[in-house]
């Protein structure tokens, strides 16, 4: 039942697309229209109108108000992203449907960091085997080295007169048993310390997303981005990394904060202290970058000057950010 | 973005990140849109602080109501203006309030909005101006009052001692000519 007469509505629609009827009949209109969808180009039309009325009032807001919009955007509504877990197996799956599609010959080309396809997938065997066994769900007995080089090579000879099928299958229970073991454990061992269980889990997913795209430059094939979700994940934990990266790099800035912007897909915006233990205050400087080459920088795929990046305010902090970026450098 | 196809196609793609929670979204509406929604609601309230809470309630409703935006009823442009301009409008009605209420209470006289100074900066939209120009003068001015000045019909009418009902004529035949006009001009494919 119409609040009120089609010739009510034709005589109150200006004022209503001028915002300029009072509340009761603005809802009147409003149920019109959602009564009779037929009236909607109409109001359309108008409201096109009104709102060229301003176009030309165009003003930049101040640079802190973009900061407030996403800081209460995401009170209100926590943005969507994978949990490490999930993460942790959508790499897998692209990589299983990358590996599944190569020809026998593709097994021996060389990759990125020297090794070829065969050695890098037995290198990931390596390095998820290690990571069950510090869990306590061991997958590859009598193989007890913790150093990634030496683990690679015994790994590497182990397999050695093994099918590529049966290579592929280890590192693939490899990562089936860190995700059984991993929701039972907050945090892990990984390599002398003690870190967040879903931080590495995370870590794992950036090194096989990073050497699935490894395999692709070396078949030639584009590079490829795991789905926004989870790039958002591995952004998210890229930042807790970025303090220990600049301690580790000698970059450390106490005192300082950089404002992240990662764009496209997947993207966000984070500000992040420049020295462990800190919290971060007003930023000092501001890159903005497509979140796939943050993503890429951390793992050194990519070199500073590729980087598709815009810094503000104080360069010489945002060059140290990006120089010590590449903790993922020996993956 | 010049091309209605693809402006479409973004618009609608933008709407869809939204929905499935991506942050990079907001950043993208953002960026494209703060000065415009910004603008308004500082044309609007005519106060720096108001049209930046204002700026900030649009694009955070968006993020959380992304569907309340339907590409297949109208542009994204149009949908923030609407939201900003009703935030805008709702700001300046409780502020007369406020200040009718502390005018009642300190014998002060209310401020009225400066109208010398609205026709003249409505003279700036370029590409509206000379649609606006050409309407009567009552509708300009009727227009003006209710857009800019945040008013009610009801009170345009009291405003310009004319009865409602014309008020309200002169705000639908002044806005369907402006309309018409600018579809002529392909105007309506803003971005």
């Amino acid at each position: 039942m119409d609040l009120i007469t089609r010739e009510e509505f034709e005589d109150l629609l200006g004022a209503f697309a001028l915002d300029a009827c009072d509340a009761e009949e603005t809802s009147a209109v409003e149920q019109y229209i959602d009564a009779h969808p037929e009236v909607g180009r109409e109001v359309e039309r108008l409201r096109a109108a009104a709102a060229g009325l301003a176009a030309s009032d165009a003003l930049a807001p101040p640079r802190e108000v973009r900061s407030s919009v996403f800081e209460r955007a995401r009170e209100r509504r926590a943005p969507r992203t994978q949990t490490p877990l999930e993460v942790h197996a959508e790499v897998e799956s692209t990589l299983v449907a990358l590996l599944d599609e190569l020809p026998e010959s593709a097994h021996d080309l060389t990759t990125l960091n020297g090794l070829t396809v065969r050695e890098l997938v037995a290198h990931l065997a390596a390095m998820e085997s290690l990571l069950a066994m510090w869990l306590g769900v061991p997958t590859l007995p009598g193989v007890d080295d913790e150093e990634v080089v030496a683990r690679t090579a015994t790994v590497v000879a182990v397999t050695q007169d093994w099918s590529f099928a049966e290579v592929t299958a280890l590192w693939r229970r490899s990562m089936a048993a860190v995700r059984a073991a991993a929701p039972d454990d907050e945090t892990s061992r990984w390599f002398g310390s003690e870190m967040p269980t879903n931080l590495v889990l995370v870590i794992r997913a950036f090194e096989t997303w990073t050497h699935t795209d490894d395999i692709r430059r070396a078949l030639g094939k584009a590079l490829d981005l795991p789905s926004a979700a989870a790039l958002r994940t591995m952004a998210e934990g890229s930042m807790s990394m970025v303090p220990s990266a600049m301690e580790s790099s000698g970059l450390t800035r106490p005192g300082r904060t950089a404002r992240i912007v990662l764009t496209g897909a997947g993207g966000g915006e984070w500000n992040v202290a420049m020295a462990n233990d800190a919290e971060p205050g007003e930023p000092d400087v501001e890159l903005t970058l497509p979140v796939a080459d943050w993503c890429r920088r951390f793992s050194e795929r990519l070199s500073a000057e590729d980087l598709d990046l815009l810094v503000s305010g104080d360069r010489r902090l945002g060059d140290d950010l990006i120089a010590a970026a590449p903790v993922f450098a020996s993956l | 973005m010049d091309c209605p196809g693809r402006v479409d196609e973004w618009e609608r793609g933008l709407r869809d990140r939204l929905i499935a929670g991506d942050e990079s979204a907001v950043a993208d509406l953002y960026d494209q849109y703060a000065s415009f929604v910004f603008g308004l609601a500082r044309r609007v309230t005519g106060d720096r602080t108001a049209a930046e809470d204002v700026t900030q309630d649009v694009f955070i409703a968006c993020w959380e109501r992304p569907d309340a935006f339907d590409p297949d009823r109208g542009r994204l442009r149009t949908f923030l203006g609407t939201l900003a301009h009703r935030r805008a409008v709702d700001w300046v009605r409780r502020e007369e309030a406020r200040r009718r209420r502390a005018a009642r209470e300190a014998a002060l006289v209310v401020r009225v909005p400066d109208v010398e100074e609205m026709v003249s900066a409505l003279a700036t939209a370029e590409r509206v101006r000379a649609e606006v120009e050409r309407l009567p003068v009552e509708q300009a001015e009727a227009i003006r009052l209710a857009y800019f000045g945040g008013k009610t019909y009801r009170q345009v009418a009291v405003e310009l001692g004319i009865p409602e009902g014309t008020a309200k004529s002169r705000l639908r035949l002044g806005l369907r000519r402006i309309a018409v006009a600018l579809e002529g001009n392909g105007v309506e494919q803003w971005t």
